[in-house]
């Protein structure tokens, strides 16, 4: 159950981050948006 | 579609090949394991789930290799990769598997005691996710991990772990810390299960003695040494004077910090009938001032800067250029584990262990680690 | 091995100036851009596997921030923190003395929760801004106070991530740290305000109170605090109680009293719309976890090309009065550069000197993680510094603010070198 609310919250700041990403108009900004996403989205699918 | 899109599309796909790149590797560390041959003297496998069902089809479920002698006696259980990155007690074990006879007694060997940290590295660590070592017939891969479960089998850490039973407190990355979690817990985290089983593999197997190899980095000061439970300390003794007498080998010995919970030697000890102690070598990729971080360091252990760092007397072990070899370091863990079966034998006497054709020291470093390495089948 | 890894670090430096000056990079890209370029010369190519593993090191801390900061922006949102300060100034309006030290302790809170200068800034600078103004207190003595404040609040507990992450690299417990941390930064805060705040005027309340956001009728007394409550409960608790619970995670607790802060909002008869501040805390910090990110990617590509190793030996080959003096110096500006980076690049080989000394390292640690929030007020990054004067209005020259600071910045420089020097003798303070 906790363990699902650390996934459940993990899809959550993903799904938030990748709404500023769409936002953001800094191209360095949005570089470093690809980097930041990349822990999220490979823990949420549980491959690290 | 506008500049904007398509350079936002453009930045997202180079975010989706970095994961499928990435991922790809992290997936194979996931689930490919190296194969294991079984021995001639092997005339069991089972698995830790076989003693405690809550680890069957979980990650952490490992298989426990069994060497029975047709004479009865004492039983002996030899763990590693309780810390993956300490591999040395792995080659140990893998070469007493594909070699060792049992003439008397039974030897239980757990290679891969942390199955899950074998599937992950430490961020931060940079560690190769494999090694490979050479033989005659071509090369053998092991997988290389790190001190903890991986956090997708386990997740999250407290603020601060609390040992159970002892209540002792921890560091919050220490819950996935194998060796901080014995003696286990049945309704625990899955790293306590692990502990609970193999306390479970102990009791069901009347395992009379008990020995836990590990590596150290050369600037921590438990280090190529024998950490014993004050119950197994004569052994620790008769170990170290053989060692160094019949073998050359330095070696330490040291009684187990009574306050100092978690640890095999402490709580196997208190927990069990069985008597526990834990071996160290020297292991140079664990050390932070270590230089480029490779297989190669693995495998030879020289590296400049902790060269250096010995000639600064920052060192608790002898250390110069000829490194730490993995030969080296194999022979050390394999002479002491079949030099404390001696001791306890002799102390012993109705519960001897008796193992045959196992290499020792000089013979490892001779030939090297390859040459007992049996080529897997398919 | 020596003269190669030093090359490398030569190209990663080059490289991370020239994204940072020429390329005008955050900090953060320059990091990551260097880190590509440290491992290519290392002979490594593009080591896609360890970018994308360094990324992953402080994922944990990141959620405690974003779960915290949450957390204090619903109780900013529902102005409990505009409820908290209005009770303070009328209370304590004629008492400077008292006042200056409670609006030190609101602007330390949000800091101190989620271990980010920039919540303290954001959530409580503003609002203590406007008060210490009204007393009397010059602008840029207020600019000071706030941005000193908020290096102060990174350093106090809970949540310290200068510490999480050296106790990370140096295998030693995030244990026993509360005490040690509170006494100086409470100490060095308090000295800081009444410093810089002491000469003013009267307070006039009416004023005051007409200038501070109106608070809603009945987001008062015990619902204001109720948050706080389950949140220092849940805390206490976990660790006195811990198998009586599940393993809930620092994050979990603040998710929790978040629940609870909306629970209260809606009880106070308030809408707040949870999306949006989570979108907007998200975006708010998302320079934060950008750093975290790039240092967890940079630190990996230090350690595997050897860089790492270079430092460390550097560092434990220096003579040792060198190292106490150029601590005063190296980490404000190497965290200037490197952010949160600096613990894990300099602040790991300190601890593991120090430790070699026989200096209790809890202590040094401590002295050390004092000295490098200040230097978030220098160039190239200035990134508190900047923050701080854009939310508080400070509209003269940056270097008078930066002269405003000179005397506090002296006094916690010395006392972080003092607790380092005299770690063993400190030990009173590990409670």
């Amino acid at each position: 159950m906790v363990t699902l609310i650390y996934y459940l919250f993990c899809a959550f700041v993903a799904i938030l981050l990748l709404w500023n990403f769409v936002e953001e108009e800094n191209l360095y900004n949005e570089i470093l948006y690809a980097f930041v996403l990349m822990p999220f989205i490979l823990r949420i699918l549980r491959i690290y | 579609m506008s500049n904007k899109w398509l350079r936002k599309t453009l930045i997202i796909l180079l975010s989706v090949i970095m994961m499928v790149i990435a991922g790809r590797e992290f997936l194979i560390w996931l689930n490919e394991k190296e194969p294991i041959v079984e021995g001639p003297g092997v005339t069991r496998v089972a698995k830790l789930s076989d003693y405690f069902a809550d680890l069957k089809g979980t990650a952490l479920d490992t298989n426990i290799y069994i060497l029975e002698g047709e004479e009865d006696g004492g039983a002996v259980m030899v763990t590693a990769g309780v810390h993956t990155n300490e591999l040395s007690g792995v080659m140990t074990n893998v070469i007493l598997i594909e070699n060792a006879h049992v003439e008397k007694g039974k030897v239980i060997l757990i290679p891969f005691a942390n199955n899950s940290a074998f599937t992950a590295g430490h961020p931060g660590e940079a560690y190769p996710m494999r090694y490979h070592i050479k033989t005659d017939w071509g090369s053998r891969w092991f997988r290389f991990g790190d001190r903890y479960t991986n956090p997708i089998h386990q997740w999250p850490d407290p603020e601060v772990y609390v040992h159970y039973p002892s209540g002792q407190s921890l560091s919050g990355f220490d819950i996935r810390n194998l060796n901080r979690t014995f003696p286990g817990k049945a309704d625990g985290t899955i790293t306590e299960k692990v502990g609970h089983a193999i306390m479970q593999v102990i009791e069901k197997e009347n395992v009379d003695l008990f020995i836990d190899l590990h590596e150290a980095e050369p600037m921590y000061p438990v280090i190529n040494t024998i950490v014993a439970n004050q119950k197994a300390m004569d052994i620790a003794v008769i170990a170290e004077m053989n060692l160094s007498a019949f073998e050359g080998i330095k070696i330490g010995k040291e009684i187990s910090p009574e306050n100092l919970h978690g640890l095999t030697h402490r709580e196997v000890g208190d927990h069990s009938r069985a008597l526990s102690l834990l071996a160290e070598t020297c292991d140079p990729i664990q050390d932070p001032l270590r230089g480029r971080t490779d297989e190669a360091l693995i495998i030879t252990g020289k590296d400049e800067f902790i060269l250096k760092a010995a000639k600064l007397g920052l060192l608790y072990v002898p250390f110069d250029e000829t490194g730490s070899h993995i030969d080296v370091r194999t022979g050390r863990h394999t002479s002491t584990v079949l030099e404390i079966i001696s001791a306890f034998s002799e102390l012993y006497p109705d519960k001897e262990i008796i193992v045959s054709d196992a290499p020792r020291y000089a013979e490892i470093i001779e030939k090297g680690v390859g040459y007992f390495l049996l080529k897997p089948r398919g | 091995m020596f003269l190669q890894t030093s090359i490398i670090l030569g190209v990663i430096v080059v490289v991370y100036i020239l994204a940072l000056q020429l390329l005008k990079m955050s900090p953060e890209l320059s990091m990551i851009i260097s880190a590509f370029a440290g491992a290519l010369v290392a002979g490594f190519g593009i080591p896609i596997r360890h970018i994308v593993e360094g990324s992953f090191a402080y994922l944990d801390i990141i959620l405690t921030i974003v779960t915290a900061t949450i957390f204090m922006n619903i109780l900013e949102e529902s102005k409990a923190i505009s409820f908290i300060v209005k009770t303070v100034v009328t209370k304590f309006y004629k008492q400077r003395l008292v006042l200056l030290i409670l609006l030190m302790l609101v602007l330390l809170l949000p800091g101190a929760l989620t271990g980010a200068g920039s919540a303290s800034v954001l959530i409580s600078g503003g609002i203590v801004a406007m008060v210490l103004h009204s007393m009397g207190i010059p602008m840029v003595n207020v600019t000071a106070i706030v941005f000193l404040g908020a290096a102060l609040s990174v350093v106090a507990p809970p949540v310290n991530i200068y510490a999480m992450i050296i106790c990370g690299g140096v295998n030693m417990p995030y244990i026993g740290f509360f005490m040690p941390i509170l006494i100086p930064t409470l100490i060095l805060a308090i000295f800081t305000v009444i410093y810089l705040g002491w000469k003013g005027e009267p307070l006039e309340l009416n004023a005051i109170i007409d200038k501070l956001p109106p608070v809603p009728a009945q987001m008062t007394g015990f619902k204001v605090y109720l948050p706080f409550i389950v949140l220092a409960i849940l805390m206490v608790a976990t660790r006195l109680l811990p198998h009586a619970f599940p393993i809930l995670g620092i994050p979990l607790i603040f998710i929790i009293s978040s629940v609870v802060a909306l629970i209260t909002v809606w009880l106070s008869g308030q809408k707040v719309n949870i999306l949006l501040i989570s979108k907007r805390t998200v975006k708010q910090l998302f320079p934060l976890i950008g750093t975290l990110v790039a240092v967890g990617i940079f630190v990996q590509i230090l350690t595997l090309t050897g860089v790492r190793g270079l430092l460390v030996i550097t560092v434990l080959s220096l003579p040792i009065w060198l190292v106490y003096i150029g601590l005063a110096v190296v980490l404000p500006v190497g965290e200037a550069i490197l952010l949160y980076g600096i613990a894990a690049v300099l602040g790991v080989p300190l601890i593991f000197l120090f430790n070699s000394l026989g200096l209790n390292p809890i202590l040094a640690t401590v002295g050390i993680i004092l000295i490098c929030p200040l230097g978030d007020a220098l160039p190239p990054t200035r990134i508190i510094g900047r923050l701080t004067v854009e939310t508080v209005g400070y509209k003269d020259s940056y270097n008078n603010f930066l002269k405003a600071c000179s005397v506090p910045w002296i006094v916690i420089t010395i006392a972080g070198i003092c607790l380092v020097i005299f770690a063993n003798s400190f030990k009173f303070l590990l409670i």
